[in-house]
């Protein structure tokens, strides 16, 4: 007598294993299946699988973030992958960050979380037009706290802070870094510009003689060629060939100066197009040399009061030009007139990437000599002034600026990228009231179990194509259907 | 003793007055003071303005002007030539007027028209300076004065008076002066400059060395420096 075929079924001693494999089949194909519908919908992201502490991410040169980063994202990209969520744990380099920024650029959003420590923080370096020269370092914080400068040899000042905080350096090498916390900004030192040379155009004279004095006295070296004879100049300093990288400021007095000197109008402009200054006082105005740059032409002589020279307002006393705008020329100086209208005092214009200023004074000299006590002074400065509106002419664009706000502010230039964090967002959501379009919990920073399980498929349907193999052959093999 | 006009500064106005453009031109300056002989070279603004249109392109008025040190109008003259045979004792007009002149850039050319370092002038006017600008000091011979137009490779040139045994009996191998900031605010000869370039009928030397070939490199130099 055997037993009922279903009873010794059920109590065979491979239905659990039989059990088992089926499960383990059945729930290998329904990842398998959630996994494609997952991909179908393209509502997932893929989890960066880039690992790295602080010092990694804070690299300044960012090779070995730029490195890992593009490697993982062309493979992301080939994943046709939608999105990326990360920590990070510094703020990347320039170019890593670059790297990110492509990504949102792509209209795949990147969500991230804020574990830098980094706070807003941004430096300007500018140097100082004139003769001192030197670096206008300023930083701005958004917190209080020790603020230390730094520049290629190493640390130079700290300073405790909120808000802004500025230096004045005579020099600085390599770049100029400000580290508050684990905030740091960095620029290049920028190109010096030779601005503590002026090359003077002008016949011997008071005026020459004055205008150098002035122009020494505030720190300016002057070089010139005063012609005395028909061959013969006499030559202030050590002349050189007029180019940018000799002079900052082509200072120009009067209209016959350039005549029997190595320099001619062609020159001069070519100088002020390639970034250099140039001042044109006086009597320069009528030079037909420099009539394609100047901002101004001068028609008619005005005489100075008498006895202004001793007044407060001296200039007054000194002859002056009147002029006609060019139309591309901008007012720096005006004064009105008796006529009713104002008379252009100090003009600028810009040809190319230098600038030409003029003044319309003539025999400046008479405000020093002539003038009181403060004369002296005065004439100085104005002439200092002048100059210095010339030389401070940026000669081309830089790549800081270009690449705007870059390391002169990281933390900015990583939110400009790839967006704010997530718990900046969350904040900001919290503010305005609307938190639907935030995930209520905050995101798996690591890999998801999806994104783990994505990479297993071919594991997976392995693992369910054993498993109903399994349970087929166990059961045809105790004789069950 | 007069005093001429001073050129542009005293006809300003308030006129507009189309002009072409000139360079200014220079203006040579004896100074005038109350104590002492200021007078005592009068050809020499002549024979100077002379060599300077002969040897340059500078732009110079055909006459010299008379500017007395009591007055402001020296600060029209940038370049002031003194000379004199008596004890000079500025007054205090002068002296705060010089003072002034000084410190804002002129440059004053003093002579002893002695040639005698005992001589009242020497004495007196040296102490003048010293109390005015500083005490004179020697100015090396390799001073760019004496090249700045023509060459004098053993600095100041000698005069008539030196060679003949005239005053002190002394070749002075220097001149002496104050300077300020690199440049020559005063400048003081023994050297009788005042007589050299006096060309007098006495002395022919004239004919043969032009010394007043030093007095444009002067002129060069506070024109230039």
């Amino acid at each position: 007598m055997t037993a009922p075929r279903g009873a010794s079924d059920a109590a065979h001693p491979r239905r659990p294993l039989e059990r088992v494999l089926r499960a383990v089949a059945v729930g290998t194909l329904l990842v398998c299946l959630w996994l494609s519908l997952s991909d179908a919908t393209g509502t997932a992201s893929v989890a960066h699988a880039l690992r790295g502490d602080t010092a990694f991410w804070s690299e300044p040169s960012g090779a070995r973030v730029r490195d890992s980063l593009r490697a993982r994202l062309m493979h992301l990209s080939s994943e046709e992958t939608v999105g990326l969520s990360m920590a990070l744990p510094g703020v990347p380099a320039q170019s890593a960050r670059a790297l990110l920024g492509a990504w949102p650029a792509a209209s795949r959003p990147i969500r991230w979380h804020d574990a830098t420590g980094a706070r807003g923080l941004a430096l300007s370096v500018t140097p100082v037009p004139g003769p001192v020269g030197g670096l206008d370092v300023r930083a701005a914080v958004t917190d209080t706290g020790a603020v230390v400068l730094r520049d290629g040899g190493g640390v130079l000042d700290s300073l405790q802070g909120a808000g802004r905080v500025a230096w004045r350096l005579a020099s600085a090498t390599g770049t100029v870094r400000v580290q508050r916390g684990a905030s740091t900004a960095r620029v290049p030192v920028p190109m010096r510009v030779a601005a503590r040379r002026v090359r003077l155009i002008a016949a011997p004279g008071w005026e020459a003689k004055f205008v150098t004095a002035a122009l020494e006295e505030q720190g300016w070296t002057v070089d010139g060629a005063l012609r005395i004879t028909r061959t013969a100049s006499v030559t202030l300093g050590a002349p050189q060939r007029l180019d940018t990288a000799g002079y900052a400021v082509v200072v120009m007095l009067d209209s016959a100066a350039l005549d029997g000197t190595a320099i001619d109008g062609a020159g001069i402009a070519r100088f002020v197009r390639q970034g250099g200054g140039v001042v044109l006082a006086g009597d320069a105005l009528r030079a037909p040399t420099v009539a394609a740059i100047r901002p101004a032409r001068a028609t008619e002589v005005r005489r100075g009061i008498a006895g202004a020279l001793l007044t407060d307002r001296p200039r007054g006393g000194l002859d002056a030009w009147e002029v006609v705008l060019d139309p591309s020329a901008v007012v720096l100086e005006q004064e009105a007139s008796d006529h009713g209208h104002t008379e252009p005092l100090v003009m600028a214009r810009r040809v190319d990437a230098g600038r030409v200023v003029a003044s319309v004074y003539r025999q400046t000299w008479r405000w020093r000599m002539e003038g009181s006590d403060e004369g002296l002074a005065a004439h100085r400065r104005w002439w200092h002034a002048l100059v210095s509106a010339a030389a401070g002419v940026s000669v081309a664009p830089t790549g800081a600026v270009a690449s705007y706000p870059g390391d002169a502010a990281p933390y900015a230039d990583l939110v400009a990228r790839i967006g704010s964090p997530l718990a900046e967002l969350r904040n900001r959501a919290q503010a305005r009231g609307d938190s639907a379009e935030l995930p209520a919990r905050p995101m798996s920073l690591g890999p998801s179990l999806r994104d783990r399980l994505a990479g297993w498929r071919e594991l997976l349907f392995i693992i369910a194509a054993i498993a109903l193999l399994g349970e087929w052959a166990s059961r045809r093999l105790r004789g069950a259907l | 003793m007069s005093t001429m006009s001073h050129g542009t500064a005293a006809s300003h106005g308030a006129a507009v007055c189309a002009v072409g453009t000139h360079v200014e031109p220079f203006v040579f300056a004896t100074a005038q003071y109350e104590s002492g002989d200021w007078d005592s070279a009068p050809m020499v603004p002549a024979n100077v303005i002379d060599s300077i249109a002969r040897y340059t392109t500078i732009p110079v008025r055909p006459q010299g002007v008379v500017a007395s040190l009591s007055s402001e109008a020296i600060f029209q003259y940038p370049l002031l030539y003194l000379t004199g045979h008596l004890p000079v004792r500025f007054t205090t007009r002068e002296a705060e007027v010089l003072r002034t002149y000084l410190a804002r850039g002129g440059l004053l050319f003093v002579d002893d028209h002695n040639h005698d370092v005992d001589g009242a002038f020497h004495k007196t006017v040296r102490e003048e300076i010293r109390r005015l600008a500083g005490p004179l000091v020697p100015l090396p011979n390799s001073h760019e004065l004496y090249r700045c137009f023509f060459v004098f490779e053993n600095g100041p040139p000698t005069t008539s008076h030196e060679m003949n045994g005239w005053g002190d009996n002394l070749v002075h191998e220097q001149l002496d002066a104050v300077l300020r900031e690199g440049r020559i605010v005063v400048l003081y000869s023994n050297k009788d400059y005042s007589s050299e370039w006096s060309f007098h009928p006495d002395n022919k030397r004239f004919l043969s060395v032009d010394n007043t070939k030093f007095a444009v490199n002067l002129v060069v130099y506070a024109l230039t420096r």
